[in-house]
């Protein structure tokens, strides 16, 4: 790709990102949402996530009218894997993707609980 | 021996002619301007034209960086700071918020290319640092005894440019600040920071033509511990492409972004 092309390419893709509001501190701080597959069935999720002073990560999940505290959020920062398990419910693990991408950043993984397991994909609100 | 003569009447000639060069290498530094009431002046003097124009950087020791300065292997990242810090540089800074017109942060907006002015306005308590960078962006230090808001409190919304206390000790300019958001890279270089980030800055004028930071940062989501680093920022009469017009020009990145291939990454490294 030439200079100009990519120049225009830059410039639409800033353009498209102009009105977000990323977060650039710890990467997992902020809003999320998303899905998790459920018996082929995408439930929506709404997860929000905290840094604390002590480096622990808090927050919750918001799904289906339920709100679920997170618990033992671990991110290993040698390759951006996250894991993570909800208060009575189940649980996750992925890695983060586009970490430095204002629009793009996500967490892809899988969520399972004693009998089941599927996909849980979240982007980066 | 004909050499040796002409060297014995030569060299003292010489000395004589390079007398009037020495002598503006050593000829001391103009004295930092001051306000009628006797405060100095950390901006532009009365009938003077120029502004603060280049800068170095809170860590590593290069030309405009202070020579006590963290080395960038020495900064006490959190381990997620440094993994983040580090991939930050593999890709050329290329996800730099700046160079999508976003505020520059605190310590960033008086470390562009396009150099700053600061406006010192005591009888209203405040002083303000007004950017020449991409997002014309500008700073108020309030130095009217305020304290810092609580950012445990709820009702603190943490802001761009960071919430700030300012006092004078003598004739340095003391600013505390803190409350500031996640959306800035606050710093050149791509120096994570968080919500807890407190920074005291210190502003000096040692001489007419020297502006002197010094900077602790306090921000244990981010840092092991506090640390600190400065630079000093030149006076200058040049815009950054050279243009000698004693004034700040015009700039909005929003519209002829200058730092575009800044966001290519790697690829807009040379070959």
């Amino acid at each position: 790709m030439n200079n100009y092309r990519k120049t225009l390419a830059v410039l639409f893709a800033a353009l498209l990102g102009g009105e977000s509001l990323a977060q650039e501190g710890h990467p997992l701080t902020g809003s999320w949402s998303g899905n998790r597959m459920v018996d082929g069935k995408a439930s929506r999720i709404l997860l929000v996530m905290d840094l604390q002073r002590d480096q622990t990560i808090t927050g919750y999940v918001l799904e289906n009218g339920k709100r679920s505290a997170l618990q033992n959020v671990e991110l290993d920062a040698s390759d951006w894997s996250v894991s993570f398990t909800l208060d009575g419910g189940y649980g996750v693990e992925g890695s983060i993707a586009e970490l430095g991408s204002q629009t793009l950043r996500s967490i892809n993984g899988t969520w399972t609980n004693g009998t089941g397991s599927g996909e849980f994909s979240v982007d980066i609100n | 021996m004909k050499n040796i003569k002409y060297c014995i009447i030569a060299l003292p000639l010489l000395a004589l002619l390079a007398l009037p060069c020495l002598a503006q290498d050593v000829a001391p530094a103009k004295a930092a301007p001051r306000l009628a009431n006797g405060m100095v002046n950390l901006g532009l003097p009365p009938g003077e034209k120029g502004f603060w124009g280049n800068s170095g950087s809170i860590y590593d020791r290069g030309r405009l960086s202070h020579q006590t300065n963290l080395l960038e292997s020495e900064i006490p990242f959190q381990s997620w700071a440094k993994a983040l810090y580090d991939y930050r540089q593999a890709n050329n800074q290329a996800d730099d918020p700046h160079a999508r017109c976003m505020p520059p942060g605190p310590t960033r907006l008086i470390e562009t290319v396009n150099g700053f002015e600061i406006l010192q306005m005591p009888e209203l308590d405040r002083v303000y640092f007004v950017g020449g960078g991409g997002p014309r962006t500008w700073r108020v230090v309030y130095t009217d005894g305020r304290p810092l808001p609580d950012i445990d409190n709820p009702d603190t919304i943490p802001v761009y440019m960071g919430y700030t206390s300012g006092r004078w000790e003598g004739d340095t300019l003391v600013v505390e600040s803190n409350g500031y958001n996640e959306r800035t890279w606050f710093a050149q270089g791509g120096l994570p920071h968080t919500r807890f980030l407190h920074l005291t800055e210190r502003f000096s004028r040692p001489d007419r033509d020297t502006l002197r930071y010094e900077v602790t940062v306090d921000d244990p989501g981010a840092y092991t511990r506090a640390w600190s680093g400065g630079f000093d920022v030149v006076w200058t009469y040049n815009s950054w492409d050279g243009t000698e017009a004693g004034e700040i020009h015009e700039y909005f990145c929003q519209d002829n972004n200058r730092d575009v291939m800044h966001m290519l990454g790697n690829e807009s490294r040379p070959d």
